[in-house]
């Protein structure tokens, strides 16, 4: 599955267009990862357990993407663009959506 | 007594933090001088590509204030006023952030970076997040 933010691909020719693709996570902040924060929160700057944990949502809403795009028949998502959001109190959501394409 | 362990707290921000800050800003500087001429990286799409292969690439961090920027924003808070000390936090999160994705794409073997996204969002009760996506291309 080839991903990409433009909207086409080079040297390769869209060949069917399939619509709006998405993929979304939504994780709380208890994740077991929360032993050292308080102490962070002292002395500042990046939280690492927290920047994996954001990491790996994302590939989740990117893989759930995937998955959408592929049932489709598509071989690629083009115009791709991640959001993410507060949507309750220590839950955050990541969302991923793109077009779905065929590619000769 | 809870004064006594804010106050300790709001010292220990002020040098730590402020020690931690200065440190990463410097190392920001070398990791991005490094990058410069390697890689050129755009916003914009660029001229359309008609050759080469192109991937995704991202980057992101979670940062947080030091407990005596969040003491001297919790004050700024109630005057008003620019809040510099959350400005250069998210300026050095921001530069990480992108600096993450240009060192993986390098790693990755590409040439070129088009069409960076750089999104920020408030992580409830935890901090802040940056992520930076883009296009990258090889060949």
């Amino acid at each position: 599955m080839i991903l990409t933010t433009l909207d086409y691909v080079p040297d390769r020719e869209i060949v069917e267009h399939y619509g709006l693709v998405n993929g979304s996570t939504v994780r709380s902040k208890h994740f077991g990862k929360d032993f050292l924060a308080g102490f962070k929160n002292m002395v500042g700057g990046e939280l690492k357990a927290y920047t994996e944990l954001m990491e790996e949502t994302r590939n989740e809403a990117t893989q759930r993407l995937i998955a959408q795009a592929q049932a489709k028949g598509a071989n690629a998502v083009v115009a791709l663009r991640f959001g993410t959001s507060d949507v309750a109190q220590g839950a955050a959501e990541v969302f991923a959506y793109g077009t779905a394409v065929r590619l000769a | 007594m809870e004064l006594i362990v804010g106050l300790i707290a709001i010292l220990i921000g002020f040098f730590v933090g402020g020690a931690r800050e200065k440190r990463h800003i410097a190392e920001l500087k070398v990791r991005e001088a490094a990058l410069l001429s390697k890689l050129p990286t755009r916003a914009d799409r660029g001229p359309k590509l008609v050759a080469g292969e192109t991937f995704l690439v991202t980057g992101n961090v979670v940062v947080a204030a030091d407990s005596f920027k969040s003491f001297v924003g919790g004050l700024k808070n109630f005057f008003g006023g620019s809040m510099t000390m959350y400005e250069t936090l998210l300026d050095r999160a921001r530069r990480e952030a992108v600096c993450r994705l240009r060192e993986s794409a390098l790693q990755s073997g590409a040439s070129e970076i088009v069409d960076l996204h750089i999104e920020t969002s408030y992580l409830d009760q935890i901090g802040v997040e940056v992520s930076a996506y883009a296009t990258a291309v090889r060949g």
